[in-house]
């Protein structure tokens, strides 16, 4: 259970003399019961709709579960939908935009935090500010830009907004938060050395600052895989269309094969729910620090 | 977004000629050409479509002064404005007492409270699209799995047509959009409980406080920026939030359940209005730039030494 590290086993709390707790546990026991329940059902839902057979999909969504459930599903469906094609481009928009944020980002967190440049709290100010629009009213405009590029309906188009949008403005405080803290004497080695800034800022402060790095890099992952508006709007064609946006274009056709949706819709949540379980609580305070959504 | 002429300001000891200042910029350049792509010309191009005339490909052709913002009331702004005062209030608060609840709960030296975290997480961790397909389907006006649980256990005697109307589809998907908020706002919060000097837990048992009256009078105090932190944070998020809406009802039917940022998106995508959609976008960004220099300053207050 990696949650368990959210806070240290001993936590301070662990200091309130137990007798005075047990009103306070029975209160907790049940608000976290009917919280798990509240939680456990929607996951329940999609499991069992994902189960049943196209057969019977009409009759067998008026129960909970399956009259008798059906595996082959999880391997149908990718052949009834484009799952594998759409996956893909989830993949490429997602890794794309995470990669082109952190090389972009990592040189700009440097200068930010490691050199008095020019503007510097206006920089860091005006990177922040992006954050507090909705993505679906930026690309209102934002289309127009993709658009006179030529970008649209691309996966360059989606990259650059993803990255841009969401992902630097963290890349950026997160990883400048981390460099900040590197003592100044590495960076002495360096220059007496002769070496460039680029040198530096790639062999000494890219490996040290590895851990900002990498809960940067999944942030930026886990963003632009939970994309809606920008997708909704740029991807035009399934062939550039990531699997959550497909999966609601599906919702549109006659009769909606739920059970196929649903099993599509388990494959669009695993990597995220296992990424966010791994990182989860380094994001924490990391989006306090970086974002503010 | 040019800002070169910015005067130098609070001059650190950190590199500091003025030829190195000036030479940084390289490395802040890729960086910020994407978010220039991204964000900053968008801004400035939402601006001047506020105040332009447009056709319904979004080119500007000329200029329409205040008439994009006039136009607005007729295409139903304040309808939506209520929504959307009614869709934050109505979230945040839940939200909030909710995930105190839940953040004292995990707090406490429980069994299973490494299981009980990981299920505060799932919420936050099904990307968003996704829980608003899940919603559509469960709150089905025929086969919904809500209807199917409600007639099982014979708490109404016939489906109900929750997506419907707005007075049931609005709660319906506030009900979602609480569940989502949960997860990073207990998380947040319950780092705050954790930071609680353990002195004062420990002096104020002695002092008999103990249960609601402990959380309130000696918790509740210590973690008062954790507080205005989440609650800013939500505030934009709710305000922001899109895809809940968007694919459960569209803001339908006739807008009676859209908020601001439906609103925008209909206008530009749908009914090819986007000097409108930049108006209503500018009215928007007006009421968030509040809220954000709110953030930054609770925010400089806590651990803000990067600003």
């Amino acid at each position: 259970m990696i949650a368990a590290k959210v806070g240290d086993g001993a936590s301070r709390i662990s200091r309130i003399p137990r007798h005075t707790l047990s009103g306070d546990r029975v209160f907790s026991y049940i608000v976290l019961s009917v919280f798990t329940v509240l939680t456990l059902f929607p996951i329940f839902i999609m499991i069992a709709v994902s189960l049943m057979p196209s057969r019977h999909l009409s009759s067998d969504l008026y129960h909970l579960w399956p009259t008798n459930i059906d595996l082959r599903n999880y391997l149908l469906m990718w052949s009834q939908l484009p799952v594998a094609h759409l996956l893909l481009n989830s993949v490429i928009i997602a890794g794309g935009s995470t990669i082109l944020a952190l090389l972009t980002g990592i040189p700009a967190a440097f200068a930010l935090s490691r050199m008095n440049i020019v503007g510097r709290k206006i920089w860091l100010f005006g990177f922040l500010a992006t954050q507090l629009f909705s993505p679906s009213i930026i690309i209102v405009s934002a289309y127009h830009v993709m658009a006179i590029a030529h970008l649209t309906d691309t996966y360059w188009g989606l990259i650059i907004l993803d990255a841009g949008f969401y992902s630097l403005p963290f890349v950026l405080w997160s990883i400048a938060g981390f460099m900040r803290h590197i003592p100044r004497e590495l960076e002495e080695t360096v220059d007496v050395d002769g070496g460039s800034t680029w040198t530096k800022i790639w062999r000494v402060f890219v490996p040290i600052a590895i851990p900002s790095i990498v809960v940067a890099g999944v942030y930026a992952f886990i963003q632009s895989w939970n994309d809606f508006a920008f997708a909704l709007t740029l991807a035009t064609s399934q062939s550039t269309m990531p699997l959550p946006i497909g999966i609601y274009s599906f919702m549109g056709a006659y009769q909606i094969q739920w059970n196929y949706l649903m099993g599509a819709s388990l494959v669009a949540t695993l990597p995220v729910l296992i990424l966010f379980l791994i990182v989860q609580k380094r994001l924490v305070s990391g989006m306090l620090a970086g974002s503010i959504k | 977004m040019k800002n070169t002429a910015c005067p130098p300001k609070g001059s650190e000891p950190l590199m500091s000629t003025s030829r190195h200042r000036w030479q940084g910029l390289i490395y802040l350049m890729p960086a910020l050409l994407v978010i220039t792509m991204a964000v900053g010309y968008p801004i400035v191009h939402l601006f001047e479509m506020a105040f332009g005339q447009t056709n319904s490909f979004g080119i500007i052709t000329g200029n329409a002064g205040f008439k994009n913002f006039s136009g607005l009331f007729a295409s139903g702004l304040m309808r939506v404005m209520l929504n959307t005062v009614i869709w934050t209030a109505g979230i945040l608060v839940p939200t909030i007492i909710i995930s105190l609840a839940l953040a004292y709960a995990v707090s406490l030296p429980l069994k299973g409270q490494s299981f009980f975290r990981t299920i505060i997480i799932i919420p936050w961790a099904i990307p968003l699209t996704i829980v608003a397909i899940l919603g559509d389907m469960a709150f089905n006006s025929t086969y919904g799995q809500v209807n199917t649980l409600l007639l099982q256990l014979h708490l109404i005697s016939h489906p109900i047509g929750w997506l419907a109307t707005a007075r049931t589809s609005f709660p319906v998907m506030m009900i979602l959009a609480i569940w989502v908020s949960i997860p990073f706002t207990t998380l947040t919060l319950l780092s705050g409980i954790q930071a609680v000097p353990g002195e004062i837990l420990e002096a104020s048992a002695i002092d008999g406080a103990k249960g609601f009256y402990r959380f309130r009078k000696i918790i509740l105090p210590q973690i008062t920026n954790a507080l205005q932190l989440v609650v800013l944070i939500n505030l934009a998020y709710i305000f922001n939030s899109f895809p809940i809406i968007w694919i459960m009802t569209q803001g339908g039917p006739a807008s009676t359940s859209s908020t601001i940022t439906i609103f925008v998106y209909q206008l530009a995508f749908t009914l090819g209005q986007f000097g409108q959609a930049g108006a209503a976008a500018l009215l928007a960004f007006i009421i968030l730039m509040g809220l954000g220099v709110a953030y930054v300053k609770v925010y400089r207050r806590t651990e803000g030494n990067l600003l």
